[in-house]
Order: structure tokens, then sequence, then C-alpha cells
């Protein structure tokens, strides 16, 4: 549905876009992530034909967003990261404007828009003046306009920002029912867990550059495996710290790092656990906790990108 | 026929504020107390031959009065439309739905000169006063609305091009409102001075049959300006104002022309010009837009 070839785009001396190429099969949820200026605004503007690459080419369902970018606009639904609301329209009417430039009959516009507001659970709020809802709700109209053509694709350009945790429960149901529709949807976030419930393909930008797109199991399989925390119960005298280092160095292959006095991690496989609890024991170590720590994909996130921006929780 | 949405949603809008109401009101109460102040020393008094002049040079101050107003008006209209949208960030909303150029361009104009319109037609029942008074007939009104409306489009076309061309309404407006000037101050420039200026001598204007002979003569650049368009109308309907042309507006010359070839005639060949360059401006504002727009946007802000 989506093909990006050697995509660049420069404005003046930053590289935004840095040769992307990015493949996003039909039907497909695709979540696009990278901190602040990876280039994902960029990338999402090109496909949704309101800027031009300055070199190569992006298709969506295999028309050029640069050759026909009417043919184009007629595939696409676009969301930008702003509400972009005229405030002294209703709700029903902000619709209907819409619908009107897509050039909808004004009788097939009714049943839309009644359709839309369902979609998007704003019908109690048909008559309301778009300046009156809630931040929540103006974002679910913004995605009632953009998907009014009933597009292919939808670009939604960070659609949980700046909204509560209701509000993105609301939205990441919305947005599973429109993938259920059959709908290809590229949606970016810089927050990843967000993003990985969700979707069913990843893609992380850095810095104009992808370094990541495939399924997100492979992208939580690349993080080799999880880690082994321990942790004992008050501090070990040197020697039976050093037994202990030793005897899980032969186990599992690698040595404990210390992260503080009482708590060790070791990145080893889970088929030694068993073994070197055993061994612990043995020695008298005093152990109160040994369990094994999933890799989060927010640290996978971080390891992939090696970024200075903390992603905000 | 498919209303234009663009239309149709601004007029809505507009028509929902506060404002629009306020500025018919205060456009109306202008000129009724103009009129009020002006026509209170023929009330109470027995109709004469003389008092017609007095209504009639009350016409003139009320249609320059109008033409004033909407100049004031106009620009600030159209000069936000485009601008607005984009300071809004709808605009790009727009552009993605594939309305295109055109109808974007089109919409607003029809939505601002409708209001426009809207403003002229409550001055139409002040502007029958003159009728009463016995200053004007009717049709010289309906003439003069028909001017005013002109001259209306005129100035949202100007404005259109400042809004298609700035990206924020202040600068758009600004800049309309210093072309205005521009365009009103350079084509009676261009007509006193320059390559188009007029060049009369005693000896030609001898020479100068009347009708289209003495017209062909007069500077080109005369008859896009607005304000002489307005005077050479007002002084065929009334007969006077010749004193202004010669001496407050500088223009014996062309005057001396413009009477020779009727200035009837002058006022409708300006008004066709004002016409054809409004559709021009309207025209350019679609093609710029176009070219900003068409394919897709070369520019734009970084933000990542």
């Amino acid at each position: 549905m989506i093909r990006c070839e050697k995509l660049s785009k420069r404005y003046g001396k930053t590289l935004a876009l840095d040769a992307l190429d990015l493949a996003v099969a039909a039907g497909e949820l695709h979540g696009f992530v990278g901190p602040n200026g990876a280039g994902k605004t960029t990338a999402m503007r090109i496909l949704a034909t309101l800027m031009r690459p300055t070199s190569g080419e992006a298709f969506v369902d295999e028309i050029s967003v640069t050759r026909e970018p009417q043919r184009a606009r007629a595939l696409v639904g676009y969301m930008p990261d702003f509400f972009g609301v005229y405030d002294d329209l209703k709700a029903w009417e902000y619709l209907d404007f819409y619908a009107g430039c897509v050039g909808m009959s004004a009788k097939a516009r009714r049943h839309r828009i009644d359709e839309l507001l369902a979609l998007t659970a704003l019908t109690s709020k048909r008559e309301a003046y778009v300046d009156d809802l809630s931040r929540g709700m103006k974002q679910r109209l913004c995605l009632a306009r953009a998907l009014m053509h009933d597009p292919k694709l939808l670009i939604l350009d960070e659609p949980a920002s700046g909204m509560d945790p209701r509000s993105r429960a609301e939205m990441r149901d919305i947005l599973r029912e429109i993938g259920r529709m059959g709908k290809t949807v590229l949606i970016s976030s810089h927050i990843l867990p967000e993003l990985s419930e969700l979707c069913t393909s990843l893609s992380i930008l850095e810095k104009g550059r992808l370094v990541f797109s495939g399924p997100v199991e492979e992208l939580e399989r690349r993080m080799n495996g999880s880690s082994l925390v321990i942790r004992f119960d008050g501090v070990m005298e040197e020697a039976l710290a050093a037994r202990a280092e030793e005897r899980l160095l032969a186990l599992c292959g690698a040595a404990p790092s210390r992260d503080g006095e009482t708590l060790w991690r070791i990145a080893s496989q889970e088929d030694q656990d068993a073994a070197a609890l055993r061994a612990l024991v043995e020695l008298g170590a005093p152990v109160c906790d040994f369990h094994r720590e999933r890799a989060s994909l927010e640290k996978v996130f971080m390891e992939v990108t090696n970024d200075d921006a903390q992603p905000d929780f | 026929m498919m209303l234009n949405p663009i239309f149709e949603s601004s007029a809505r809008r507009r028509m929902r504020t506060v404002k629009t109401p306020v500025i018919v009101t205060a456009y109306a109460a202008v000129l009724l107390i103009f009129s009020l102040c002006q026509l209170t020393r023929f009330f109470g008094q027995g109709i004469a031959v003389w008092q017609a002049r007095i209504s009639t040079e009350w016409y003139i101050w009320l249609t320059a009065l109008q033409f004033l107003l909407i100049l004031l008006v106009a620009p600030a209209l159209s000069a936000g439309s485009i601008a607005g949208e984009r300071e809004r960030q709808t605009f790009d909303l727009l552009l993605v739905t594939g309305v295109g150029t055109r109808r974007i361009v089109l919409g607003k104009m029809m939505e601002n000169f409708a209001f426009l319109a809207l403003l002229i037609l409550c001055g139409a029942p002040v502007m029958a006063l003159a009728y009463v008074t016995g200053g004007v007939p009717v049709t010289d009104i309906a003439v003069t609305l028909a001017y005013l409306l002109v001259i209306a489009l005129a100035a949202l076309s100007v404005g259109m091009v400042m809004s298609v061309c700035m990206r924020r309404s202040l600068t758009a407006i600004i800049a309309a409102y210093l072309m205005i000037f521009i365009i009103g101050a350079g084509t009676w420039g261009l007509a006193k001075h320059g390559p188009f200026a007029a060049r009369y001598t005693i000896e030609t204007f001898e020479r100068l049959a009347g009708g289209w002979d003495a017209l062909v003569t007069m500077p080109v650049t005369i008859f896009l300006n607005p304000a002489v368009a307005l005077v050479m109308l007002l002084a065929s309907q009334t007969g006077i104002l010749h004193n202004t042309m010669q001496n407050t507006m500088r223009l014996s010359d062309i005057y001396t022309a413009a009477n020779i070839a009727g200035f009837g005639r002058v006022a409708w060949v300006s008004l066709a010009a004002i016409l054809a360059a409004a559709l021009l401006l309207i025209a350019l504002s679609i093609a710029v837009l176009h070219a900003q727009t068409g394919a897709a946007r070369g520019g734009g802000r970084y933000k990542g």
C-alpha cells in the first residue's frame, strides 16, 4: 500500500529524511516510531501530497504522490498533529463542509456523517459547537474528517499527543475498528509501547534514516531475550560474592553486572535459571528475589535508536 | 449545481459571528448619520429648485463615503481568507480533500463579495433619499450601486492576491491596503508622468473629435483608477465636480479630454477596465495558489 523509494527531504542544511526505503502492505496497522525530529511528520506529509520530496519517490497503492497527487489524495486520509478545526461550526457542519470538499452529494453526506459520528462515538455531540468539544473529542472529529472519503490509507500523525489515558484508550479502540475495516493505517508516535500493542508492524526512524522495519514480534526478538534479576537480602561478604559470581559465570556464560550491592543482572539464556538458583542457594547466598525481566519495548527502542531524547510516558 | 462548500461554510460562519451584524449596523449607521446631518438643511423648508443642488451634493458625498468604506472593509476581508486558513492550519486539510485551488479561491471570493453586496444593499435605502429629495434619478442611483459593487470586487481581488502570497493574515492585510494605495497613486501618477502620460496641447484639444476619438487619446492607466472613475461617473450624472477634477485632482488636461469624450463614456470604460483587472487578479490568485500547492508543496516548516 505504501512504498517509499530513496525518499529524501532537505530543509536548508537539515536532512530530515535520508534515503528512506519503506514498504507497508495493505491492511496493516503500521506504527511509525522515532524521537522528535526523526522525520516522521516529513515522511507523512510527503505521503499526504502536502510536501514534495527533495529526491526519491513515494507511492500509495502504486500511485505516485508527486506525479499524480490528485489521484493519491483520493486514497489517503490525513490527520495532522494539530486539530485544524473551525471553532464556530457545529460538529456535523464541520464534517458536512469536508464532505462537500471531497465532492459528496448533499444526500450522501447526511448518511456518511451519521456513520462517522457513530464510529468516533460523537453521535451525541452532533449539534455541539466544535469549540465546546474536549481535546479527545476534537481529535476524534478530525479522525472522522480524515475518513470522510473512505480512504484506503489513513495517515495519523501523533494522534495521541496531549490526550489523557481514557481518550487514548478510546482512540485505540476506534483505530482497531478501522483496522478491522481492512484499511491500512500509518500511525506515528514517539511513544513506542503505545503503538506496539496496537500495530501489526513497526518502523523506527532515527535522524531521517530507517533503523528498523518489520513485525512487532521481530522487534521484540531483536532484543536478545531477557535478563535474569537476582536480589540478595543484605550485603554479602566479599568472598561469598566472589564465589557466587564465579559460579554464575560458569553456569550462565555471562558475568553478572552489579546494580548496587544487592541487585545483580545477568544477560543469559533462560535454560540455566534453575541451575543458577540451586548453585546460589548451595553457596548460602541470601537470595530473596530471583526473576526474569522481559526487555521492555521502550528499552528496545532506546537501544535501536540509541537516542538521547528521553521518551515521555 | 452543487454549492461551493467553501462559500457555504464561510458564509455560515460569518453570519454566526457577532462581528457581522455590528459591521452591517455600523455601516448603515455611518451613512444614515452623515445623511441626516446633510439633509437637515433640506427638511422643514419648502421645495425649491436650489434645494436639488443640496441633495445632489449630498449624494456625491454619500457615494464617496461608501467608496471609502468599501476600500476600508474589502481588503481586510479577502486578505485574511487564505492566509487565515493557513494560520488556523486548516489549509492543508482543505488541500488534501482535493477540492482544488480554483474552488478555494472562488469560494472565498464569492463569500466576501456576498458580504460586501449585503453592505451596499443596506446602503441602498439611504441612497434612495437622493431620489426622494429630488437630486438624482433612480437609474443613476442603480448605476452607482453597480459601480460600488465593481469596486468591491476589485478591492477584494487585490486582497486575495496578497492573501495567497503572504503567510500571515496581518501582513496580508497590511500589504493589501498598501497595494490599493499604490494602485490608486500609481495609476494617477503614470497618467501624469512616465511613458503613458497624457501629452495634450491646445492644438490637440482643438483637433479632438468627440466620443471614442478623444477617449483613445487618454492615458491608459487613468481608466484603472477607481477614484477617477467615480468622479467621472458622478460628473456625468450630476453635471458638477468639474472644479474637483481640474483643481483637487490636478487632472485638467485629462479632464478636458474626458469632457470632449463624454464623462459617461469614460466612466463606463473605466468600470469595464477595473472589472477586467479584478477578474485578472482573481485568476492570478488561483494560478499562484496552484503553483504553490499544485502537485505538492516544496517548502514548509521543519517539524521532523
